[in-house]
């Protein structure tokens, strides 16, 4: 391998491990899965080390069906206006206490012409809250009616936002992909791509 | 020239009273200077490359530099921030729009000259023997059609304090028209009215954001005197971290670039305005882009190479070529130049254009392909033969 292929990997091993392992160093993180790679392996190793590190987790998402069994509170979005929700998210970190916010998803609610994107996300930071943020690629974003058509859309809001984004996909994805490059035949297909009626694959 | 005395020298006392300079209101101006073309005045950017890539050797009055940028990196902002440095170390007035005084906090210091002339002795001398050969009352014009590929010396050396005063031309009044900046170390800013923060207030859902702006930035110009220079500072237009949601809306946006136009071509020798624009939430390929573009004088887009990528251009080459250079760090695009007439105005349109940014500059200059990385094993099947410098510093 040469050296600085070497270099460039150690470098990006340690900015994830770092990333990972200290919520503060990033303040909004977001990360891009998909059906075909959820993001939920990787919201339960951020929320094993916070534990780890006697962070605060606080977990907002629709139902509290799917979340991870370590998290410390949750608050449910459902049916919630931006600002009830900010309150209650508010209500619940604690000062001077390190503190992770995950959302996942983003609730729809903010999405709405009426809801600044970025500043509603900024004003539930502070120096001792990160955020983890899990946006869905597979679901479409609505695009808000009644703005004019140059509002950006709330995706590259986000990405433009966002100091960190981890886009995820699967391995053996990847693994089948390189085998087809290394054997020179056609590279395999996954998802959507793969025109399967009813059936997704990969 | 029959009724003046012949074998006179030209540069003696007599003949320097009446130097003839183009624009003798615009020369008495500290970091004013009229274009080598047509007269008009200009004023440095702050960064000699990006001066000289605008085609007056300086950035015209009375126009304004978009520069859009691609991606969240900050190198528009470096280029404003050189902008306002200039501004402050010539004694502009300098206003600065959405940003609170912490972005003034750290504008760059100025590099000591002294330090320039003993890091390039031979280019000194090189200037100093070219000077010999141009008339002297063409050369504080600045180094005009060099251009940025040219291979003459650095122009910052013939823009430094002690070559200007050792010319004998004005003695009394410094002509360094663009100074040396350092990134790392911060401007001391000796009284706080040099740079004037206009906030972006909160207005309910259907006012402009604009209209206070425009107030503010027409009572400076209203209220100072005819030659006192305006830099007007614009930083990440319509970013939503500093501008409500309703600022992009055509109705207000369209409106204050057509305001800050007004503004322009009224106080067209004393206001020059910068701003940059994050392409990344409004693509150019978006109307309201285009528009934007269409009301400013210059554009110019950054677009960043990514960083320790695979992807990425092959810059850090093993071979030894490279080395000396520094490695590019993204794409300059000159899509419009201020003030390009039938006289000229400056070719490098359609050039590949490359910016480098280090701690001491922001230097602009032309895209050379290095050599191919595949190639690496020959180079090294060669450096065994012969051993260079480079391989016994290892």
């Amino acid at each position: 391998m040469p050296p600085q292929t070497h270099h460039q990997r150690t470098q990006t091993l340690l900015l994830i491990q770092k990333i990972l392992s200290k919520p503060e160093s990033s303040p909004l993180t977001l990360v891009l899965d998909s059906v075909e790679q959820g993001a939920a392996g990787l919201v339960k190793v951020v929320v094993g080390v916070a534990k780890a590190s006697k962070t605060h987790t606080i977990y907002i998402s629709p139902t509290p069906l799917n979340a991870p069994p370590d998290i410390d509170t949750h608050i449910t979005s459902r049916r919630k206006t931006p600002d009830t929700l900010r309150r209650e998210i508010l209500a619940s970190i604690a000062q001077n206490q390190k503190t992770l916010l995950i959302l996942s998803p983003l609730p729809p609610s903010l999405l709405k012409p009426t809801c600044n994107l970025p500043t509603y996300l900024l004003s539930l930071l502070s120096p001792t809250t990160s955020m983890l943020l899990i946006h869905h690629l597979d679901i479409p974003t609505p695009t808000p009616k009644n703005t004019h058509p140059y509002t950006p859309a709330p995706l590259p809001l986000l990405l433009y936002t966002a100091t960190t984004i981890l886009t995820l996909s699967s391995l053996p994805q990847h693994l089948a992909l390189k085998r087809a490059q290394d054997t020179a035949l056609a590279a395999p297909l996954f998802g959507l791509e793969e025109g399967r009626e009813g059936v997704l694959g990969g | 020239m029959s009724f003046r005395k012949r074998n006179v020298g030209l540069s003696s006392p007599s003949s320097q009273s009446q130097a003839p300079v183009s624009g003798t209101q615009s020369s008495l101006i500290p970091g004013v200077r009229p274009s080598p073309l047509d007269g008009r005045p200009t004023t440095s950017t702050g960064t000699s490359s990006l001066d000289d890539l605008l085609g007056h050797s300086g950035f015209a009055l009375g126009n304004s530099l978009l520069v859009e940028e691609n991606g969240t990196t900050e190198f528009g902002a470096t280029l404003l921030r050189y902008f306002a440095a200039e501004g402050v170390v010539q004694g502009h007035s300098v206003h600065i729009v959405g940003v609170g005084e912490p972005w003034g906090r750290e504008l760059p210091a100025v590099v000591k000259t002294a330090g320039v002339e003993s890091a390039k002795p031979e280019a000194q001398t090189a200037a100093e023997k070219d000077r010999m050969k141009i008339a002297w009352r063409y050369e504080r014009l600045g180094d005009f059609g060099t251009g940025p590929s040219s291979a003459r010396a650095p122009p910052a050396v013939n823009r430094t304090p002690t070559s200007a005063i050792s010319s004998g031309i004005e003695s009394t009044a410094p002509t360094a028209f663009c100074h040396t900046f350092d990134l790392t170390k911060r401007l001391a800013l000796l009284d706080g009215n040099r740079l004037n923060y206009i906030p972006v207030r909160p207005v309910p859902p259907d006012v402009s954001p604009f209209q206070s702006i425009l107030h503010a930035l027409r009572e400076h110009l209203a209220s100072s005197s005819s030659s006192t220079v305006h830099r007007f500072i614009i930083p990440n237009l319509l970013s939503p971290a500093l501008y409500p949601m309703q600022a992009s809306n055509p109705q207000h946006l369209l409106q204050f670039l057509h305001s800050l136009r007004a503004f322009l071509r009224r106080y067209s020798t004393q206001l020059a305005i910068m701003m940059t624009l994050p392409v990344m939430l409004y693509p150019r390929s978006a109307g309201l882009t285009r528009w934007i573009e269409l009301l400013s004088d210059g554009v110019m887009e950054l677009s960043p190479f990514p960083r320790s990528s695979e992807a990425g251009p092959p810059m850090t080459a093993s071979g030894s070529a490279t080395a000396q250079e520094e490695i590019p760090q993204g794409i300059v695009k000159m899509h419009r130049l201020p003030v390009f007439s039938e006289k000229g105005g400056g070719g490098t349109l359609g050039d590949d254009l490359v910016f480098t940014v280090s701690r001491r500059k922001f230097v602009i200059k032309p895209f050379n392909l290095p050599p191919v990385e595949g190639d690496a094993e020959a180079q090294r099947g060669e450096g065994e033969g012969k051993p260079t410098a480079v391989d016994i510093d290892f």
